[in-house]
């Protein structure tokens, strides 16, 4: 067998976005090298959960108590038995917070080759490619690992989710758990919310960053309507509103207040003070509304609109509105 | 109990990093090296163990530049015992399976009862030091930890980590245990001048040399460069309405909204 | 230098010539929100309660303005000697807000407190229409050497302020060159919160620098460095005079005054930063009170005007001994903030435009004005902008 494995990441029993993800790269790598591609679950009940990951060929799953929640040493464990019994040409693995490590572990133990921290993945002949972004996006590489199986650890939001959400009944390949599942030593204890008064804007794929610009404190209620038409979105500030008291301290952007990365930062009315540049530069887009044309913050956007954020934030939610809502 | 934070010297992304465009490698001669920032919360958690349990916290890292300081900055901060690993090779960016090689060598002559180092590092090409060194050492890991929490009456350790959107979650471990440090409960701590430069006279720190580890690399990094990006913004123009209507368009095209 | 050793010193022990008169608690800017205002602290340290006054945090609070020791009838050297050696005693504790510590490992690491590389240092030269030597490319003997200081290197509107300089020092027709990325922070922030064992190691780190090269005085758009090379380089034996660039302007007028022929129809006042004056103590003759007045009154169409608070009761802004690091922290605690009042008063003096000298002003009044929403009442230009564009700014290099 010499098929694509894109292992399924599962947050209390949902497949994520994450997993959709892959499982597009995977259909990409897999039609390249004209084999299979696989999803691989390891859960307590793999039933209820395989028909979610339709768009795959099939499903090599394997149910254990010890699998419900993402533990390291357990998934490794049970991974590498899949591994043993039925290896792969290529692993996928997103790298989630709960699955980080995971490609290593799972590598180390047998030796075999690993290329993390991926955006992309591809196949060149018999090699696998992977393009691994390094030191906060400011050196990309190409890295070639031949033999197999090649374990590759991809980025989230490296490929779209929406084609891979298919609902369908797939072919289920039931591997036994292994023996060591009883011996492991690390014990899911519980979730934990974290107690929270406020949303954590560090966690937010999408932040409404509002400035001056927004002219009075009413008006931040035009910005909370803008985040409302994205999913996992929250509004975020320069200082200067903050220290006016209009928003919590919890919502500052910048040096003296969080860093963020999100996946969208759109900077509404903020000139990009330093001090505001050092907490949002790596976002992923950056998109900088202002009136005045030579604000810094539009040497630091990707897109850039010279407007009064007042005229333009309805317009801007007029057209969203027509959209629904997706976020990975 | 005997916590060791091992720390891995990198490339500061806040200075320029150049890559040769004749040999597609990073310019040695143009990298400033910096602790990794999550090897230093991994030293403040260690720390924080130290002063609620009486344990010895002993840092580690190699002979990279910098390597010293990062390890008299270790003992300014309360760090019991620094070990400079000596290798004598320059900086690359695909080393971890290597150190891991090295590290795992290393830990069979130190007492460990945790292992804490950062969760990920900018130039984990070949994945995290931390789970390869635990799948060397045969130990259990957890990831992206953000407070330990070690038990010596059951010498097993509460750790809680970090799984992103507020969501926390709890796992108990028996020692030795490697864990992969994402944030210290409390940020590290800052290092006076004169205590750093204390800490260098006092010759506290020693080398020890590693036998050269046999070491056969899996993948091979083919090509470094920079990525093509145009500096400033595309700026949209027309009617609040079309600019509005383009760059919603340019978010569906990111999935940042739907169709 | 520890707290606990300071009385061994002479200058320790006229601390116990204290009086208790508390005339540097009632003109400290900051007493209201110190738990310990500065009378209490020297009691309490002549009692040996350091500790307690280590913990309070009260000393946080202090931004090193020098009201206190200026005014003291003792001349205690409150300012620059006790309150950084009790600040030094609070790094054991960890009680230093984050904001602060990212600065003081940003100098000790890239030289200056904004974290920016070292290698961009002179990034800003770039965009100078005149030419700006560097030494390290064109060495070589110079009149003079210019320290160009963090915040005119790396913040935008400091650059400006730099950019506006430069092209002063070539009307002029000085001899002038900067150190480009071998600069490094003269040492202000360190030596003022008492982190004295960097502000050694960028001491000694500057005058192996300096060394290198062949200059006969050094002029600084730092006002905060100057104070630093005024009270501290000395002691190490660096004895080159230095200016700060308001200062030698200044003694240019004469020569500078036929080209200063663009009408700047505003009214303008001036904040006298601590540095330039207050801080500068008994040696009345290193206050550069008058300078930057007769610089403006210099300026064709403007109306110059006075604030409430000038020359040795000038407020301060805030950012000293720390301050510049420590505005979200003072917000957290409820405090005014110094910058925000030294804008209000400019204000109500009838100004449009506060003139300032000092390189952390600039951004740290606009700030102000933004916070106070007074964005359409006054704008903040630095004196040397003001006379650039009265000399024709860009356009006429």
């Amino acid at each position: 067998m010499a098929d694509v494995y894109v292992l399924a990441d599962l947050e209390r029993g949902r497949p994520t976005d994450l997993t959709f993800e892959l499982l597009t790269a995977g259909r990409a790598l897999a039609s390249d090298l004209h084999v299979p591609l696989k999803a691989v679950l390891l859960t307590n009940e793999a039933g209820l959960i395989a028909p979610s990951l339709g768009f795959a060929d099939g499903v090599v799953a394997m149910s254990h108590s010890s699998l419900e929640h993402r533990n390291l040493e357990a998934w490794s464990r049970a991974l590498l038995k899949i591994l043993d019994e039925k290896p792969p040409k290529v692993l996928l693995i997103g790298i989630s917070n709960g699955l980080l490590g995971l490609p290593s572990l799972v590598a180390g133990a047998r030796g075999l080759p690993l290329i993390s921290l991926c955006r992309s993945v591809t196949a060149h002949g018999e090699e696998i490619v992977g393009d691994p972004v390094l030191f906060g996006g400011k050196i990309e590489a190409e890295v070639h690992a031949k033999g197999g199986p090649v374990v590759v650890a991809v980025r989230p939001g490296s490929y779209s989710a929406e084609p891979a959400r298919v609902q369908r009944t797939v072919p289920v390949e039931n591997v036994e758990p292994p023996e060591a599942l009883e011996t492991r030593r690390v014990h899911f204890k519980r979730y934990a919310d974290l107690e929270q008064t406020d949303v954590d804007i560090t966690h937010c794929d999408v932040l409404i960053s509002i400035g001056r610009g927004i002219q009075s404190q009413e008006n931040i209620r035009i910005a909370e309507e803008l985040s409302g038409l994205f999913r996992n979105a929250a509004v975020s500030s320069s200082r200067p509103l903050v220290d006016q008291g209009w928003l919590p301290r919890t919502r500052q952007v910048g040096r003296s207040g969080m860093t963020v990365k999100p996946r969208l930062y759109l900077a509404l009315g903020i000139s990009g003070a330093p001090e505001h540049i050092e907490g949002m530069k790596s976002s992923e887009t950056i998109v900088a509304v202002n009136t005045d044309p030579k604000a810094p913050v539009f040497e630091y956007a990707h897109y850039g609109v010279v407007a009064d954020i007042l005229t333009f934030m309805p317009r801007l939610a007029e057209q969203l509105r027509k959209r629904k809502p997706v976020v990975a | 109990m005997d916590v060791v934070v091992l720390m891995k010297m990198v490339p500061d992304a806040a200075q320029k990093i150049e890559v040769d465009a004749a040999s597609g490698q990073l310019k040695a001669s143009t990298l400033n090296l910096i602790p990794f920032e999550s090897d230093e919360h991994a030293l403040e958690e260690a720390l924080l163990i130290k002063e609620r349990t009486g344990a010895t916290v002993t840092v580690v890292t190699t002979d990279l530049p910098g390597g010293d300081v990062a390890l008299w900055t270790a003992l300014a901060k309360g760090a019991t015992h620094a070990l400079l690993v000596t290798r004598g090779r320059p900086y690359e960016p695909r080393s971890t399976g290597e150190l891991a090689r090295i590290y795992a060598k290393l830990l069979e002559t130190i007492p460990h009862d945790l292992v804490l180092t950062g969760a990920q590092a900018p130039d984990d090409v070949e994945g995290e030091l931390g789970a390869l060194l635990a799948a060397q050492l045969g130990l259990p890991y957890i990831s992206v930890a953000v407070a330990v929490r070690p038990d010596e009456g059951t010498h097993s350790a509460e750790v809680t980590t970090e799984l992103g959107g507020g969501l926390r979650s709890v796992y108990e471990s028996a020692l030795p245990l490697v864990v992969g440090i994402q944030t210290s409960e409390t940020p590290p701590r800052y290092a006076p001048f004169l205590q750093i430069r204390a800490a260098q006279r006092s010759k506290r720190t020693r080398s020890v040399a590693v036998e050269p580890v046999p070491f056969d690399p899996k993948v091979e990094v083919v090509a470094l460069h920079k990525p093509v990006a145009g500096k400033g913004a595309t700026m949209l123009e027309g009617s609040p309405e079309e600019v509005a209507g383009r760059l919603v368009e340019i978010l569906a095209e990111k999935e940042l909204v739907g169709g | 230098m520890d707290l606990d050793h300071v009385l061994l010193y002479p200058e320790g022990k006229s601390l116990l010539t204290c009086i208790q008169c508390g005339v540097c608690s009632a003109t400290c800017p900051q007493e209201a929100f110190m738990e310990y205002p500065p009378r209490k602290i020297v009691a309490m340290l002549k009692a040996g309660l350091i500790d307690e006054v280590v913990q309070s945090g009260s000393m946080l609070k202090c931004v090193s303005c020098y009201s206190c020791q200026a005014k003291c009838p003792r001349q205690i050297r409150l300012t620059d000697l006790l309150f950084p050696l009790i600040r030094g005693r609070m790094f054991e504790g960890g009680g230093i807000p984050a904001e602060l510590q990212k600065a003081f490992l940003d100098v000790q690491r890239y030289g200056n407190p904004l974290g920016r590389s070292t290698s961009e240092r002179s990034d800003w030269v770039a965009r100078s229409k005149v030419p700006i030597r560097i030494l390290a490319d064109r060495p070589g003997p110079v009149d003079l050497l210019w320290n160009v200081e963090c915040y005119p290197s790396y913040h935008p509107r400091g650059q400006a302020v730099a950019l506006a300089t430069a092209r002063l020092f070539h009307r002029l027709g000085l001899d002038f060159a900067i150190l480009g990325s071998e600069e490094r922070c003269i040492g202000d922030c360190a030596g003022y919160f008492g982190e004295f064992g960097l502000l050694d190691a960028l001491i000694e780190q500057n005058l192996t620098t300096f060394r290198k090269y062949d200059f006969r005085r050094v002029v600084t758009s730092g006002a905060h460095a100057f104070n630093v090379f005024a009270h501290h380089y000395p002691g190490y034996g660096f004895t080159t005079p230095v200016e700060p660039v308001v200062g030698l302007i200044g003694e240019e007028l004469p020569k500078l005054r036929p080209m200063l022929k663009t009408s700047v129809p505003h009214k303008v006042t001036y904040h006298d930063p601590c540095c330039l004056g207050r801080c500068m103590g008994a040696s009345a003759l290193r206050c550069y009170f008058a300078p930057p007045r007769k610089l403006l009154e210099a300026i064709p169409g403007l109306k110059y005007v006075e604030m409430a608070h000038h020359h040795e009761n000038s407020l301060c802004c805030g950012g000293g001994g720390g301050g510049m690091w420590l505005d979200t922290y003072y917000r957290d605690q409820g405090m005014d903030r110094l910058s925000e009042r030294v804008v209000k008063e400019a204000v109500a003096a009838g100004a449009d435009v506060l003139a300032v000298t000092c390189d952390y002003e600039v951004s740290r009044f606009e700030d102000a004005v933004k916070v106070l929403g007074y964005d359409r009442k006054i704008v903040v230009r630095d004196v040397l902008e003001l006379l650039d564009e009265s000399a024709g700014g860009e356009a006429a290099v």
